[in-house]
């Protein structure tokens, strides 16, 4: 491991400031991604800036227009173990509870899981689905962006120069609806997604789909949303025959690799199965108590 | 054996607690990472980035000014090693290419092979500074699959190899086998021409890794005066000081190796790697050094077990196995040596088989040098026979275990060397598993099935030595050299007790350096409960043959009317006349000083042994994930001296197998690179992906031992490959020839995916 | 009479046969014995005055690398076979 700085900053006006002046500056969450990365040198940078210290970072909170917003550095098991989230957000926990082992879940945060920019992540296929947002600050200000175009390549983030990512905001689901993330591993812990598929469904009275998301993870450069699933489902009746033709374009959708985690043809098949057993999981949730 | 029969036993058979246990579970005990020599500083290896290439020179200069630096080390800094083969434990090492091993001369074999080491006060410091030396590779043409390396064509990794074969060079040209082994009995062509049914098919299995938790490490401190101390993780502290003694040239008397805990060896620990190398850096610096591998180090370049093809051609006649063909090739790695002879000797094992002709290839190829693995070479072949006696136990109609049993090996049965079986127990054992409960049980449910599988590992004796120092208050101390892998401080001072007629708790064991004890071989060929078992009896004969002559002297009685029962001396003709151990030891001052037990031997009469496991799989179609429902791993263990240490053996042995089945495997792109070298993508079964692994204890005794002990150690990694694919064959209908059986593989094969 | 087991590999030197029966008392005996019926087949087997490194030898099921002066007994099974090798 090579030698870097660490600062610990207590204000985001801090933090941004330390930013740029032409040093390799790697943001520090949890760590659980980028102590590993350094360790190996799989990454080398100048300083590390630890954004734990920072309050507004670490809260959890349910907005008065329902939403969910999660401080970038807060930790999993601090999202997850919230009743309301279980209760509302569902597929949201079906991601952050897989992320590593319950010991890393206690430190590794869905700001760096986001920014770490793994196509294998399991928070954004979740995230995508549920039409969560992002909020990024820089010196300058703030912005926001739907979290599918968060994502550049493996790895990369479209963050500039200057900014952190500040908050994941994840909108209230809509009645009828639901969302469900699972991945394909080849055990049952301590691996990384060969394949994974995230659903959302909405769900009339009359067993109509009325909306739909897919996203798909592992599967590509980056995390993608599938829209041609999406529009196969869009006024179907939902059941075995609709989510045959979504889990069809999802595969078509992929544009997988062959790696030591598993072949280019294993991830296109198993995408395929993910969207459509993702599917049946949501519409599950979504007509649950009807 | 009935009840009956067996011997009762008063410390034997029961599950006291271990010596090393408390200090274990409180993080006590020290591990080869926990040495702290005063001044100590640390080290870093330099590996190749290349599988194969010409090292044309090597700057060390800017490591060496890397201000912290303590010294630099390459292949220069090691005498020539002499071409020779030694004895290591079960296996045989060439000391050049032992050398060679440690540090790349002139030429680098396999991605990771070490190249250099820099020795600083901080680790990070040593890491910098390594990347500053500057190495000239030309690179060479790779060769990584077995079946590549034995064509005409192939890159070769060493134009002086030439393949050998019982005492003759049989190549006219160089090549990458190394050596043939051959066996031939009866005339196959015949029995195959008259078979009922026929059986062909070919296998393949990845290298796999031992998945031990310690990484290698070692700490060496070389003082002026030529005295070198170090503390190695080990299977074998005197093996270590052998190897170390030939690659540095130095006399053993002056090397002293401490043995540390050891966090895991399954055989990957017993070639040296860091100690030459911390060796040479403590002489140049003048400081202890610790050299301690990363995880992926660890993978890229300490030992596993081969890669293997396998070529198999069963035939079987009146509902028996009548007839064998089989072609093994197994990847040595980097150096010749693989455990093809193992694995040729050993697969027709559990079977009388007339018929057979079995050719078997060691070739070197671009990866590391194999080790031994648990049962080393027998896991592969039984993998292959195995399934294709599956196979044709269903060909014919007939229960695989009842097929199994028909065709079984016994006492007498002459293996495939000629060599004839003592008494064994694979009868008992394919017995029991029909007799269980498990294979009683339904088998029921869609894509559920069932596999059955046999295997068979020889066990070994070598060398060992003890001492048995007799306190006066009666407790003894033992003295052996054998590290303790898997319990055995608890089964030597159990056998200590029994022998002596004393309690468990009235026995402390410690596990010597190589200055404080005798010569010990290797923890190894799980020999250490059969062989160090016999000198630790032994030492308990010296010390009562010690106790009966003083005891004679003390009654006045005639040595031979001393009787030594349960723990008491008598005199046979004199009733009154009775002594306790405790008594005789407490009078030693006055009977003639100390009374010390030793012993020393080289153990013959290693029973090999059997076992026969069953699986339950359930295999999901669409995404190719198969869990393990139930399994049950029968086994022939002679006498379990301690029965819970026994069953964890075999369970984790079972453990081990199912992993190697389902999952893991080395994983290289074309050039040589290891995909897959952390914990991560190497994908070893966790607790979740295992269910509870029943054990069935069968005890034939051992007519070799006192005790009728078996090696218990390694026989239960053999069948778990096979039984998990014969379960997959019957829950999916097809039958998967190569490992692992992955996700990948299943859904590849299953969906005809490209 | 000792029964000696050639293997595969040997047998050519000796006229294709798997199986002999040879006096000797001791290990050295019994292969001096074998050579005198299968010229060079000692070669093969010994090397300076000890088996090669990449044999060895069973007598009566106990494998090892025994010396030339191992007894063997008037009814013994000797069998030569490759040493068990690496892994």
């Amino acid at each position: 491991m090579e030698a870097f700085e660490y600062v610990a900053p207590r204000t985001l006006a801090d933090a941004y400031s330390l930013l740029g002046n032409g040093r390799r500056v790697a943001a520090l969450a949890g760590g659980t991604d980028l102590i590993v990365q350094l360790r190996e040198a799989r990454r080398s940078c100048d300083l590390v800036l630890d954004l734990k210290r920072i309050p507004e970072l670490r809260v959890v909170t349910i907005a008065a227009d329902g939403s969910l917003q999660v401080g970038a550095a807060a930790p999993l098991a601090d999202v997850y173990e919230i009743p309301e989230v279980r209760r509302r957000w569902p597929a949201l926990v079906d991601a952050a509870s897989i992320i590593g082992g319950t010991a890393v879940q206690g430190r590794a945060s869905l700001g760096g899981n986001l920014c770490n920019a793994s196509p294998a992540a399991d928070s954004p296929p979740a995230l995508m689905v549920m039409g969560a947002r992002l909020r990024i600050g820089s010196a300058a200000g703030t912005r926001e962006l739907p979290v599918g175009e968060f994502f550049a390549g493996p790895g990369q983030n479209t963050l500039l120069p200057g900014e952190l990512l500040l908050e994941v905001i994840v909108p209230p689901m809509p009645a009828h609806s639901a969302a469900f993330y699972h991945r394909f591993i080849p055990r049952n812990e301590m691996d990384i997604a060969v394949a994974s598929a995230g659903a959302w469904l909405q769900v009339g009275s009359d067993g109509t789909i009325e909306g739909a998301r897919i996203a798909i993870g592992a599967v590509a450069p980056t995390p993608l949303m599938v829209p041609a699933a999406a529009q196969a489902l869009h006024g179907r009746k939902a059941g075995a025959e609709a989510f045959a033709l979504a889990a069809q374009e999802a595969a078509s959708a992929a544009r997988p690799i062959t790696d030591m985690r598993g072949s280019a043809a294993q991830r296109r098949h198993l995408v395929g199965v993910l969207a459509r057993r993702a599917l049946e999981r949501a519409h599950q949730r979504a007509t649950e108590g009807r | 054996m009935t009840a009956a029969e067996k011997p009762s036993y008063r410390v034997i058979g029961t599950r006291p607690i271990r010596p090393d246990g408390v200090e274990k579970v409180t993080g006590k005990a020290l591990f080869g990472a926990d040495a702290r020599p005063a001044g100590l500083v640390y080290g870093k290896v330099l590996r190749s980035p290349h599988a194969h290439a010409r090292i044309l020179s090597i700057d060390t200069r800017a490591a060496e000014a890397f201000p912290g630096v303590l010294a630099v080390a390459t292949a220069r800094d090691l005498p020539a090693a002499s071409d020779e083969v030694q004895a290591l434990g079960e296996t045989a090492v060439n000391l050049k290419e032992l050398s060679d091993n440690v540090l790349a001369s002139d030429r680098v074999l396999y991605r990771g092979h070490a190249v250099a080491a820099v020795a600083a006060a901080s680790v990070h410091v040593a890491e910098e500074a390594a990347r500053r030396i500057r190495v000239e590779y030309e690179p060479l043409p790779v060769v990584l699959d077995v079946r590549e390396a034995m064509l005409d064509d192939a890159p070769l990794l060493n134009e002086r190899l030439l393949t050998r074969s019982m005492g003759k060079t049989i190549s006219d040209r160089p090549s990458n086998v190394a050596s043939k082994v051959q066996f031939v009995g009866g005339d196959v062509e015949k029995a195959f021409a008259e078979a009922d049914a026929v059986v062909e098919r070919h296998f393949t299995t990845k290298m796999v890794h031992q998945g031990y938790i310690e990484p290698q490490t070692a700490t060496v401190q070389w003082n002026p005066d030529g005295e070198i101390t170090v503390w190695a993780t080990t299977q074998g502290a005197f093996a270590c000081r052998g190897q170390l003694a030939e690659v540095l040239r130095r006399p053993a008397s002056t090397i002293r190796v401490i043995p540390m805990e050891v966090g895991g060896g399954f055989g990957g620990k017993t070639p040296v790697y860091l100690e030459p190398v911390a060796a040479i850096l403590s002489r140049k610096s003048g400081r202890p050094v610790m050299l301690t591998m990363s995880r992926s180090e660890v993978f890229e370049a300490t030992g596993p077990t081969s890669g293997t093809s396998i070529h198999v051609k069963l035939a079987a006649s009146g509902g028996r196995l009548t007839a064998a063909q089989l072609d093994l090739a197994y990847e040595a790695g980097a150096y010749p040596g693989s455990s093809v002879s193992a694995g040729a000797m050993t697969m027709l094992a559990p079977y009388d088989v007339e018929n057979f002709k079995i050719d078997g290839y060691d070739v070197v190829v671009n990866k590391p040098k194999t080790a031994a693995y648990r049962a080393p070479g027998s896991p592969a072949a039984a993998f292959a026979l195995e399934q294709a006696v599956d196979e044709l136990a269903r060909a014919i109609g007939a229960d695989p275990l009842a097929f199994r049993e028909a065709s079984s090996s016994r006492e007498g049965t002459r293996m495939v060397n000629g060599m004839p079986f003592p008494r064994i127990g694979h009868e008992e054992c394919l017995r029991a598993a029909m007799e269980s409960a498990h294979y009683r049980s339904p088998i029921e449910g869609p894509n559920r099935g069932r596999g059955v599988a046999s295997g068979y590992w020889f066990n070994a004796g070598m060398q060992s030595s003890v001492t048995v120092a007799v306190n006066t208050d009666g407790t003894v101390n033992l003295v052996e050299g054998s590290s303790d892998l898997s319990g055995t401080r608890a089964s030597l001072a159990m056998q200590l007790a029994e022998s002596l007629g004393i309690e468990y708790s009235q026995v402390r064991v410690t596990v010597a350096d190589t200055d404080s004890v005798g010569h010990n071989d290797v923890s190894g060929g799980s020999r250490t409960t059969f062989a160090t078992g016999l000198a630790v009896h032994q030492a308990a004969l010296d010390i009562q043959q010690q106790m009966r002559t003083r005891a004679a002297k003390l009654w006045g009685c005639a040595e031979d009317e001393v009787v030594y029962e349960a723990g008491s001396l008598r005199c046979t003709t004199d009733e009154a006349k009775t002594l306790t151990f405790a008594g005789m030891a407490a009078q030693s001052a006055r009977t003639g000083g100390p009374i010390n037990g030793r012993a020393s031997l080289l153990a013959r009469g290693a029973g090999g042994a059997f076992g026969t496991h069953i699986a339950d799989v359930e295999v999901d179609p669409e995404t190719g994930k198969v869990q393990v429902l139930r399994y049950t791993a029968v086994q022939d263990v002679g006498t379990a001296i301690h029965p819970a240490y026994v069953e964890g053996q075999i369970q984790g042995g079972a453990a081990q197998g199912i992993g190697w089945a389902l999952n893991e495997e080395y994983y290289y792109d074309d050039d040589g690179r290891l995909a897959n070298a952390s914990f991560l993508d190497y994908r070893m079964p966790t607790a979740l992906d295992l269910p509870a692994i029943d054990t069935v204890i069968v005890e034939v005794p051992n007519p070799g031992h006192p005790y009728g002990v078996r090696g218990a150690g390694e026989v239960p990694i053999v069948p778990p490959l096979a039984a998990i694919a014969n379960a997959i064959a019957d829950a999916t209908g097809h039958r998967f020839s190569d490992l692992p059986i992955s996700p990948r593989r299943i859904v590849e094969t299953l969906h005809h995916l490209e | 009479m000792a029964e000696v087991w050639v293997p595969a590999l040997l047998r050519p030197l000796c006229g294709g046969t798997a199986r002999l029966q040879v006096e000797g008392a001791t290990l050295g005996d019994v292969l001096r014995a074998v050579e005198a019926r299968c010229p060079g087949f000692m070669e093969r087997v010994v090397s300076e005055g000890a088996l090669r490194p990449e044999i060895a030898v069973a007598i009566d099921g106990e494998a090892g690398s025994f010396p030339l002066f191992e007894p063997v007994g008037p009814a013994s099974h000797v069998s030569i076979l490759p040493a068990i090798g690496g892994g």
